[in-house]
């Protein structure tokens, strides 16, 4: 409760409940009391101080109620004793009051809303829209963004990690964890490694992805095991005896549940493991970690090295530390080390953000920017609401000028009819959670795939109190505002003017409507640009030419066991070798290659790739690729030049490579390279090859992902690293699995090599899609909604204003106007509001346009022909809209009117 | 001036208050945080001061010019005195307290220790029924 912005609010809070105390009360012992009460809140901390400050609050507005009855009764009794009376009767004389009054008001309301059940549904209807919307997101921010993560005091974990900007690299060596363990602002910190292995154990050979894991990882969480132990935090950093704790999923799967798995000897490859623990599921970091295990000594010799990056960290900052100030000390480390070892820290940095950052990503900012947009909407459905309302008083004006005259003061009507808005309010805050509830299921199939914890979207008492809180503030909003406009006027003129319509409520009206209007055209445009925007987005991150075809490819993981002789390169070659042929050879596939990172796969990291010796064109960042001879041919790349591998380039031949046309264009500019020599870096240091094919390029990573240099070795020549098999089939790849692997055994019997995550690439490029599908849909789905609650809008003031005017109108026909005038006069005063929304729209469009920025691939946000567009769609809305009341208007019958 | 026993019988945050003030001059907190520290029932703010500004009205209690510990402290904060008439009050509705709890043992309400009949699971009844208590008697 120390932050200013806190603070202030605290100061405005105890100020506004000081209102209800009596001035002089207020002047002699408020400010000290506030002074009190702002110290009482202080000193607690979290939900505590809220309690405390709520609870002061109604006491202080108690109190003030209090003194003003007691202060009253004084005054009659004229200075009697008293430090020892209390207030009881007159307070609950007026509490009684009050309780009646309001009694009074709901029923009126009733009356109200049964005697024109229309503009009450309207209102309903479009707070059902708008507040469902909004809750539905709400429930999705909630879920992602404010549900606290399963381990103890959540918001003081930080992922930290060093980052080499030119690679895009990230990871910290095992020094550096040494070094900052020492650092003050920490109060704990562990690391993990990504581990993985086959396992046997409790059924079929299985690979299994899990972590290595630093003695300090589950201290540092700080969440318990479900059965068992976790690792001790004393425990020396690499194990002899190494330990394994499973996912509560592995341990449901592969162990039946069974508890007396504790103790018991696991097998991953021919790595033995004693289990300790296991973690209960909602234990879920890293994510899809199946497994957590001490760090094993096998890169004891290289994890001491400075450059050798291998490790993802996660720390808990020490009470009263920032993650400014952690970043500080860190840069400070980072800078003191470069001093020491220049080379190992060049062009790295260190990184630390909270760890809901690091496991949320991208998605967090993406999904803000969506709830802006519904909350856009409900500004939109607000506005509106408040138009049905005003029109509706308006109609109304006598009735409350005659109980104005009667004597009920103004604030007495404001609060009637804002009982009145309260009501209905309440009726779109169902009507909105029944929403929510709804599309719940719809929001989190669409995207919770790609969108981290939205699998825990709700709709619990946290959404309801938003739903509830925002429907009681629209409520207010939409009902104070035309309470307060309608009220404003003296009465004797509602009066005076009652039987004529022409005077009643003129110009005062259609200011506010008109106001109302052009609000909601203006909050209309943001949105629709907003989806236009997306849309073209989309349209062109789906359209991208991805280098390879993707009907009927398939890619799947290959893993070899982590022990000898399959550490061997001769092993491994002859291996895939055989199971490349085999699968060739199964009836239904038309081709199959062998390559290390299937198209559209994640890459982490570059190679340093150059002309040999010293050469100023290197790339940082290149891909190095390992495939087998064919693999362009599988998965439909185009050789530009050159020729591919074949199987006669082997480990005794000269190393030949072939290059994209990124990199070739990069290294050699618009001479051909083929025939060149190039250098690129590689586990032995810089290794020379021939170049002798130029293929256009593959994506890999993300569809927007920008292209990258690509070098590809044959596998034969090359380290050989962990394969994937990419395949095309007849119909769908899927169904050829079986097949292989059928023929995966009967090349490498016994389950040893375990062949998995078989994805159709037609499906990864959907799932890839799937993101901004979503948001696309989310944002074009609101703006529809306000689109059409403009054009309602702009239909019902052109309307009421017709009522309005239907004397003069049939005045002005009577004296010789045509009807096409008085149409035109009315569809010109449609656009003049559609004209003033839009030049608004458009300004807070393109103020807001870098808030979704890093939403857009390929267009900018003030992208010209979209915004036209958009504008476009907007103009024909308004005149849609103005349509039918300028028939009407045509339609008058002078006599008839004038009558 | 009125003689002290005119002002009993006292509401309880009242007094409270003036046996907090009984020991030193406190200010506003000081006196919340005491009485919360003595009693165990949280005294709000706006309570505090309602009363404190009856008190102040009445001359129980008057308001300092001095601070009495100004290294320690805020100098803006109000520091409250007990007048001897306060005192005087006090001292009187404590007297009228002890006749009624001399009663209430009497009628064996109380054991001599004072612990409520029903003896732990009572603690929790006293507080519901502090709640009530300050609730009905204003």
């Amino acid at each position: 409760m120390t932050r200013p912005s806190t603070s202030r609010l605290v100061r405005r809070l105890i100020a506004l409940a000081l209102r209800t105390w009596p001035i002089a009360l207020r002047h002699t012992r408020g400010r000290d009391l506030g002074r009190t009460l702002r110290t009482d809140t202080e000193s607690r901390r979290g939900v505590a101080a809220g309690l405390v400050l709520l609870a002061g609050l109604i006491d202080i507005v108690r109190a003030g109620l209090h003194a003003r009855a007691a202060s009253g009764r004084r005054a009659r009794r004229m200075g009697g004793p008293g430090a020892g009376a209390t207030g009881a009767p007159g307070v609950r004389h007026r509490a009684r009051a009050l309780t009646r009054g309001l009694r009074a008001d709901l029923t009126m309301a009733i009356a109200a809303v049964r005697a024109r059940p229309g503009p009450a549904l309207m209102v309903v209807l479009t707070l059902a829209c708008g507040l469902g919307a909004s809750t539905t997101m709400f429930s999705a921010v909630d879920a992602v963004l404010l549900r606290p993560l399963p381990y103890a005091d959540d918001a003081r974990l930080v992922e930290i990690t060093e980052v080499e900007q030119a690679r895009g690299s990230t990871g910290a060596s095992l020094p550096a964890l040494e070094d900052w363990r020492e650092l003050p602002g920490l109060a704990a910190i562990g690391a993990y490694a990504a581990e993985a292995g086959i396992l046997h154990a409790g059924g079929d050979a299985e690979r299994v992805d899990g972590v290595g894991v630093s003695p300090g990882f589950f201290a540092t969480l700080g969440l318990p095991a479900l059965v068992g132990r976790t690792f001790d935090p004393d425990a020396p950093r690499f194990d002899p005896d190494p330990k394994m704790i499973l996912s509560h999923a592995l341990w449901q799967s592969r162990f039946g549940g069974d508890a007396s798995v504790i103790g018991r000897q696991v097998a991953l490859d021919q790595r033995h493991y004693t289990v300790v623990g296991v973690m209960p599921p909602e234990f879920a970091y890293p994510a899809h970690a199946q497994f957590w295990t001490t760090l094993t000594g096998a890169m004891e010799m290289i994890a001491q090295w400075r450059s050798v990056r291998y490790l993802e960290v996660v720390g808990r900052l020490a009470p009263g530390t920032s993650v400014g100030e952690l970043r500080a000390s860190l840069d400070a480390w980072r800078d003191r080390q470069a001093a020491l070892d220049a080379r190992a820290y060049a062009g790295h940095r260190p990184r630390v953000r909270p760890l809901r950052d690091a496991i949320v990503g991208p998605a967090g900012p993406a999904l803000l920017v969506v709830f802006g947009g519904v909350g856009l909407l409900l500004v939109t459905a607000c506005c509106n609401v408040a138009g049905v309302r005003l029109a509706g008083g308006l109609a109304r004006q006598q009735d409350l000028a005659v109980r104005a005259a009667l004597g009920a003061t103004r604030a007495r009507i404001v609060r009637q009819l804002s009982v009145e808005g309260l009501l209905l309010g309440l009726a779109g805050t169902g009507a909105a959670m029944a929403l929510a509830r709804a599309t719940r299921g719809a929001v989190v199939a669409l995207a919770a795939d790609r969108v981290p914890r939205l699998e825990f979207m709700r709709t619990d008492w946290r959404v309801f109190a938003f739903a509830a809180a925002a429907g009681i503030a629209t409520a207010l909003v939409f009902s104070i505002g035309p309470a307060l406009s309608l009220t404003r006027a003296p009465v004797s003129g509602h009066l005076r003017a009652s039987g004529s319509r022409t005077v009643a409520g003129r110009g005062r009206g259609w200011r506010a409507f008109a106001l109302l209007v052009s609000a909601e055209f203006a909050l209309a445009v943001v949105l629709v640009a907003g989806a236009g925007l997306l849309l073209n987005s989309y349209l062109r991150l789906s359209r991208v030419d991805v280098g390879f075809r993707p009907g009927g490819l398939a890619a799947a993981r290959i893993t070899v066991p982590l022990a000898k002789p399959w550490t061997e390169d001769p092993t491994k070659r002859r291996f895939h070798g055989e199971f490349e042929q085999a699968v060739r050879a199964l009836p239904g596939i038309r081709d199959a290659a062998l390559v290390g990172r299937a198209p559209l796969e994640a890459v982490r990291g570059g190679t340093e790739i150059s002309r040999p010796g010293r050469d100023v064109t290197a790339v940082p960042n290149g891909l190095l690729q390992v495939s087998s001879p064919g693999y362009f041919r599988t998965v439909g790349a185009r050789l530009v030049e050159g020729r591919d591998f074949t199987d006669a380039d082997v480990d005794t031949t000269e190393r030949v490579a072939i290059v994209n046309d990124v990199l070739a264009r990069a290294l050699w500019g618009d001479a051909s390279p083929v025939g060149q020599r190039l250098e690129f870096g590689y586990f032995s240091g810089p290794t020379p090859a021939t170049v002798i094919g130029v293929v256009h390029r593959i994506q890999y990573d993300d569809l927007s992902a920008e292209l990258r240099p690509e070098l590809y070795l044959t596998y034969r020549q090359a380290i050989v690293v962990p394969m994937q098999l990419v395949f095309r089939a007849d119909g769908d790849p899927v169904a050829s699995v079986p097949a292989i692997r059928a023929a995966l055994a009967r090349v490498e019997p016994g389950g040893v090599v375990t062949l998995d995550q078989v994805t159709r690439l037609d499906a990864r490029i959907g799932t890839l899609l799937a993101p901004p599908r979503f948001y696309l849909m989310l944002v074009a789905s609101f703006a529809l909604m306000a689109l059409l609650l403009a054009a309602l809008g702009i239909y019902g003031t052109l309307s009421f204003w017709l009522g309005e005017r239907r004397r003069e109108l049939g005045i002005r026909l009577a004296l010789g106007a045509s009807p096409g005038a008085l149409a035109r006069r009315i569809v010109g005063r449609g656009l003049i509001l559609a004209g003033a929304g839009l030049a608004a729209g458009l300004v807070l469009t393109l103020a807001g346009g870098r808030l979704v920025a890093h939403l857009l691939y390929g267009v900018t946000p003030a992208d010209a022909p979209t915004l036209a567009g958009a504008s476009l769609a907007l103009v024909l809305v308004a005149l849609g809209a103005c349509a039918l009341p300028a028939r009407r208007a045509m339609g008058v019958d002078a006599v008839e009117v004038m009558r | 001036m009125a003689p002290p026993e005119s002002f009993l019988p006292l509401t309880p945050v009242v007094f409270d208050i003036l046996v907090s003030l009984a020991t030193q001059d406190r200010h506003g907190y000081s006196i919340l945080v005491d009485v919360r520290e003595r009693t165990g029932h949280a005294l709000r703010a706006g309570s505090l001061y309602r009363a404190l500004n009856r008190l102040l009205d009445d001359g129980l209690v008057e308001e300092l010019d001095e601070r009495p510990d100004p290294a320690l402290d805020d100098e803006r904060r109000r520091y409250y005195r007990l007048t001897p008439l306060g005192r005087g009050v006090a001292v009187a509705e404590a007297a009228r307290l002890e006749v009624q709890v001399k009663n209430a043992r009497t009628a064996r309400l109380l054991t001599a220790q004072g612990t409520p009949p029903g003896g732990a699971a009572g603690a929790g009844a006293a507080r519901r029924a502090g709640w009530r208590r300050r609730g009905s008697n204003r």
